[in-house]
């Protein structure tokens, strides 16, 4: 089974589970905007051990964190080898002709840091958030664009889809890959030309299945009232809480004292 | 609750898929629909909710023509259908999400959507699961959701499109199981298409279907007990009644009726 970890709810009833979707959403981008902005050590210190705390609120096991962050594994390897190895500055040491600088190890550090407590805190946003509260919070926040004539709920309705048909999708490709295997087809070796040529009869059936999901689910949704563009209304409504008002002061607490050590 | 008129219908392609189709569906009956592949019976189902329109005749869902678009929703409303592949009729990951989509799409209030999904999820059994991913399901439990999906709009019908083609030996008796406790308990009509016929010799009607048009039309046991018939157009009878009529017994249906016609022979054997 390909683990996907997109879109996969795991239900609780955490703090931050019952915390307004369109808040998090909100807080995630403010935390990734902060993120990008602060230098100092310190400051990487208090967002990772910010991150664990949430972590650990949203009641989320070590494992669960690691699933999200295994297929990004290579991108966090490949930033901090450019940056350990293509940041000029002074010699640190030097191993015949590679030298690196000090400023590379303290920018490769800090990267890695980085993309860490990105990927952890926004897969604790998919992980604590229903899929359909998640579309509703995007539709409810994107619902200004509605008067540009942007068709804001059809969007929402394609993303909510899109979720709910990955894990689908992902696990029909294994079925093909199994099927061909074992009509002796071979994903795994030769150069990279010929492994992106072997994924051509793993992509053509998927393409063909997928587009004869979409008409069946076409039918399902006419069958069931379902007219684009028009309204709809909905079973639960995001609605805030105090709960909702006390993520945000934790937050302000929190950024408050990341400036606090950046400008110290 | 629905009526045909010289129902006729054609794909692009011009091949005649229906052929003047004559048939009343009645409020609280369960009619089950057989036929081979490509006999038009998945077809005729989706005329009675308006997703396919005759090329000529006309179709009546409680006295609606379903031509009116007007009153699309009042037709899919009444008639809810459900289909074969469990995973791609799915909108929602959720369960009581996809409960709440129909009557979402109504437009109706917040509470009716509530006591809605509460009431179908409760019907089919299914009331535990409400918060549970689908994903997580087994085949019959997700038809059950399906069927679920369809009551929240309160239809007075129900359609299966051999909605139990996809399921194993459990999930099959799962479903047919709710689909008659639905019948009998909340008087809700259903017409079942089927390739199995132990299920359709359940129902209190099987019509059969071939090339596009009605064949035969009538209770179980007067449908089955011509073998014969039933064999020439490449169908088979439920398997009590093909060992009965092997044996030179005819009119038996069910495993009872089977095992008594059996003893009875051996009986007259012996003396």
């Amino acid at each position: 089974m390909v683990d996907i970890l997109i879109g996969q709810y795991l239900a609780g009833s955490s703090a931050l589970h019952r915390t307004d979707a369109r808040v998090k959403i909100i807080l995630l981008i403010l935390y990734a905007a902060l993120l990008f902005m602060i230098k100092k050590p310190l400051s990487y210190a208090i967002f990772a051990a910010f991150t664990a705390a949430l972590t650990m609120t949203g009641g989320i096991g070590f494992k669960t964190v690691m699933k999200s962050i295994k297929p990004l594994r290579w991108i966090i390897i490949f930033t901090a080898a450019v940056n350990l190895f293509f940041t000029k500055g002074e010699a640190f040491f030097s191993v015949w002709k590679i030298a690196i600088a000090a400023e590379g190890i303290d920018l490769a550090v800090k990267m890695t840091v980085r993309l860490l407590c990105l990927i952890t805190a926004s897969s604790l946003l998919t992980l604590t958030t229903p899929p359909m509260r998640l579309t509703d919070a995007v539709e409810s926040l994107l619902s200004p664009l509605a008067r540009l004539k942007v068709p804001v709920r059809e969007l929402a309705m394609m993303m909510s889809i899109t979720l709910r048909f990955i894990p689908v999708l992902a696990e029909e490709a294994d079925r093909i890959i199994k099927a061909q295997t074992a009509r002796g087809a071979d994903f795994g070796s030769g150069g990279i030309i010929r492994r992106a040529k072997s994924l051509v009869p793993v992509m053509l059936p998927l393409f063909i299945s997928a587009f004869k999901r979409a008409e069946d689910l076409a039918a399902a949704m006419d069958a069931r009232c379902f007219i684009s563009g028009a309204a709809r209304t909905k079973l639960c409504e995001n609605r805030l809480t105090p709960l909702d008002a006390r993520a945000g002061a934790v937050f302000v607490v929190f950024a408050a004292a990341v400036m606090a050590a950046e400008l110290w | 609750m629905i009526k045909t008129e010289n129902v006729s219908f054609s794909y692009s392609d011009g091949e005649q898929v229906l052929k003047n189709i004559n048939l009343a569906i009645e409020k609280g009956s369960f009619a089950a629909i057989i036929g081979c592949n490509g006999s038009g019976k998945s077809t005729a189902a989706k005329h009675f909710n308006a997703l396919l329109l005759p090329k000529s005749g006309a179709v009546y869902v409680k006295g609606i023509d379903t031509r009116d678009e007007k009153r699309l929703f009042e037709i899919r409303s009444a008639a809810g259908m459900v289909f074969q592949n469990p995973d791609n009729q799915m909108v929602a990951a959720i369960v009581e999400d996809e409960v709440a989509f129909a009557p979402e799409n109504l437009g109706l209030e917040r509470n009716e959507i509530r006591r809605r999904v509460d009431e179908s999820l409760r019907a089919v059994g299914m009331e535990e699961y409400a918060l549970k991913s689908s994903a997580h399901l087994s085949g019959g439990q997700k038809q059950r959701v399906a069927v679920a999906a369809a009551l929240a709009m309160e239809p007075e019908c129900l359609i299966l499109d051999e909605s139990t083609a996809m399921l194993d030996p459990r999930g099959r008796a799962e479903l047919m199981k709710t689909i008659k406790k639905l019948n009998r308990g909340n008087n809700l009509t259903v017409i079942l298409i089927t390739h199995y016929m132990d299920e359709a010799a359940q129902a209190d009607r099987v019509i059969v279907m071939d090339g596009g048009e009605i064949v035969m039309d009538g209770t179980p046991r007067a449908v089955f007990s011509d073998v014969e018939k039933i064999r020439s157009l490449g169908l088979d009878v439920p398997q009590a009644a093909e060992i009965a009529y092997e044996l030179g017994l005819n009119g038996a249906l069910t495993v009872d009726e089977c095992v008594n016609a059996i003893d009875g022979l051996l009986g007259g054997a012996r003396r």
